[in-house]
């Protein structure tokens, strides 16, 4: 439905666009937009996306509005769930995956 | 999936049970079966790094299934868990609480902060009838020996630093005035040398495949080519190898169970020359995957080990069924190996438990122990009369252990920090965002 709306139907709820608590409505083509995969009608232009100021739920992830939109490295990171927050920790799971799953417990 | 020493990105997922162990958004859907019992608090913002630095264990390699599963084996760095019972066994702060970790639970473990040099714990527990004094832990004795035969050529073995101290023998310590009747009975017993025993057939071959954590019934069939008879309260017992004894690893077992679990069923007669007789063991198959062999030995009511070598050679190998059955509880299932005709009764009478030992060996764990081609490792043994084979096969097992490792598979500094990156400070910031809910 959103993927398929005019450009004209879309409204941000970005930071940038929204003045004195007052939303403004801003038209913009849709390949401008990400929204939410999560939530049922929330979009953002680039624009409030890559400030990361929106402050939507970081579980939630996004994807271009546009089909075959050519998004940067930047959106795509920004895109997923928890914003590609770069944890100084490594998984213990990936590096032996074998050994865990196949060890009974006794 | 294979993203080694890469950082998480995106969503964390920390344990709250462990010291340091984290699942990225694909790992913890599995979190149920791969790290079971413990829950995971969901991390979206980086944790502020905090540098504590760790005291490195110089020499001591953990062998738990965290680090035994690494390429790159490294010393303990941070707390070390020393086992009291287990001869040279030790575990990182993450191996120890690490809910799939299977160490015997009923083993107190040492918890040592501080790298410490030399240190040898020993644990005396009780025998069979109550009186006489097992010594388990580390064997120093043995150890001693077999490191002075070799030149410490690498600094790194980890045998190096390893438990070298004077033995203390193991006495009675307290000794009643009727025991006391009983055990001088049995010294002045004499001493047969041509006691012999020749092998027959058994009833597992070598090889036969077993799921983990099941029992496994092995009886010998032994032929007493003479010229003496065997007396009466002849076993079988335990020397070595793999510890498959059936003992429940969660609980503490009772003196009298271990003594069962320790050694066959009891020759009830003396056997004459040319005839045969079957010892059955009960065993459990180990919980680790792969090849265990046990190794045990026929002996005179004395103790006095004489004839052929025996051993169970079994696979373990898990079917992933056992997987989904995840509330499977300890007790074991027998196995389809039919139980043999034993033709002497399992009764015991008091003077024969007199020489029951306790061997304290536990499931092997460690990484150069636990090679089972070489498995021919021996338990520590209270009687004199094991201790010179014991020693011979022991210095087989440590040629093993200075051969395979060498320097190069440390990391560096850098690495390590990165690793560390353990947020003492996590829980608090769990505080926050429980009372900001």
């Amino acid at each position: 439905m959103i993927a398929h709306a005019t450009a004209a139907s879309i409204v941000s709820a970005g930071v940038s666009h929204v003045k004195q608590n007052v939303l403004m409505t801003v038209e913009l083509p849709a390949r401008e937009f990400v929204t939410c995969k999560a939530c049922p009608d929330f979009d953002l232009c680039m624009t409030c996306f890559e400030l990361s100021l929106h402050g939507h739920h970081p579980a939630h992830a996004f994807e271009p509005v546009a089909d075959a939109q050519p998004t940067s490295s930047e959106v795509q990171r920004l895109c997923e769930a928890g914003r590609g927050v770069d944890h100084r920790a490594t998984c213990d799971g990936c590096d032996k995956v074998s050994t865990f799953t196949l060890l009974p417990q006794p | 999936m294979t993203n080694v020493s890469k950082h998480i990105h995106g969503v964390r997922h920390k344990c709250l049970s462990c010291p340091d162990f984290d699942f990225c958004s694909t790992c913890v859907q599995g979190a149920v079966n791969t790290h079971p019992t413990h829950r995971f608090a969901t991390l979206y913002d980086a944790l502020p790094f905090i540098y504590v630095p760790k005291e490195i264990h110089r020499g001591i390699y953990c062998d738990g299934p965290i680090c035994a599963t690494r390429s790159k084996q490294s010393y303990i760095r941070g707390d070390r868990y020393k086992c009291a019972v287990c001869h040279d066994t030790d575990l990182c702060a993450n191996c120890e609480a690490l809910p799939t970790q299977c160490h015997n639970k009923t083993h107190p473990l040492i918890k040592i902060k501080t790298p410490i040099k030399n240190i040898s714990i020993t644990t005396l527990s009780q025998t069979g009838d109550g009186q006489k004094l097992a010594q388990m832990g580390d064997r120093a004795s043995a150890k001693h020996a077999a490191t002075a035969t070799i030149p410490s050529r690498s600094t790194n073995a980890a045998t190096q630093v390893q438990t070298v101290a004077e033995v203390k023998p193991a006495e009675p310590l307290v000794e009643t005035s009727s025991n006391s009747l009983v055990s001088d009975e049995r010294k002045s017993t004499p001493v047969s040398g041509d006691l012999q025993a020749w092998f027959e057939s058994d009833s597992t071959p070598d090889g036969t495949s077993f799921g983990p954590n099941r029992l496994v019934s092995q009886s010998w069939t032994l032929r007493n080519p003479g010229p003496q008879a065997w007396p009466a309260g002849c076993a079988v017992y335990f020397i070595g190898g793999d510890d498959m004894r059936n003992l429940d690893s969660d609980h503490p077992s009772s003196v009298s169970d271990m003594a069962q679990a320790n050694r066959s069923n009891v020759l009830e007669k003396h056997l004459e020359p040319g005839k045969t007789a079957v010892f059955t063991v009960l065993l459990k198959s180990p919980v680790r995957e792969g090849r265990a062999i046990s190794y045990w030995r026929l002996k005179t009511p004395e103790g006095l080990p004489f004839g052929h070598k025996l051993w169970v050679d079994i696979t373990v190998a898990t079917s992933p069924i056992h997987l989904i059955k995840k509330e499977r509880e300890v007790e074991p299932v027998i196995a389809s190996v039919p139980e043999p005709i034993v033709e002497v009764d399992n009764r015991v009478t008091k003077s024969e438990e007199g020489s029951i030992m306790i061997f304290p060996k536990l499931e092997k764990e460690s990484p150069m122990s636990s090679m089972h081609e070489n498995a021919e490792a021996p338990s520590v043994s209270v009687e004199p009369t094991t201790k010179t084979e014991d020693q011979e096969l022991l210095e087989d097992v440590e040629s093993l252990e200075l051969e395979d490792d060498s320097d190069d598979g440390f990391m560096t500094d850098e690495e390590y920090d990165i690793l560390d990156a353990s947020d003492e400070d996590f829980f608090m910031e769990a505080q926050q965002a429980v009372t900001q809910k």
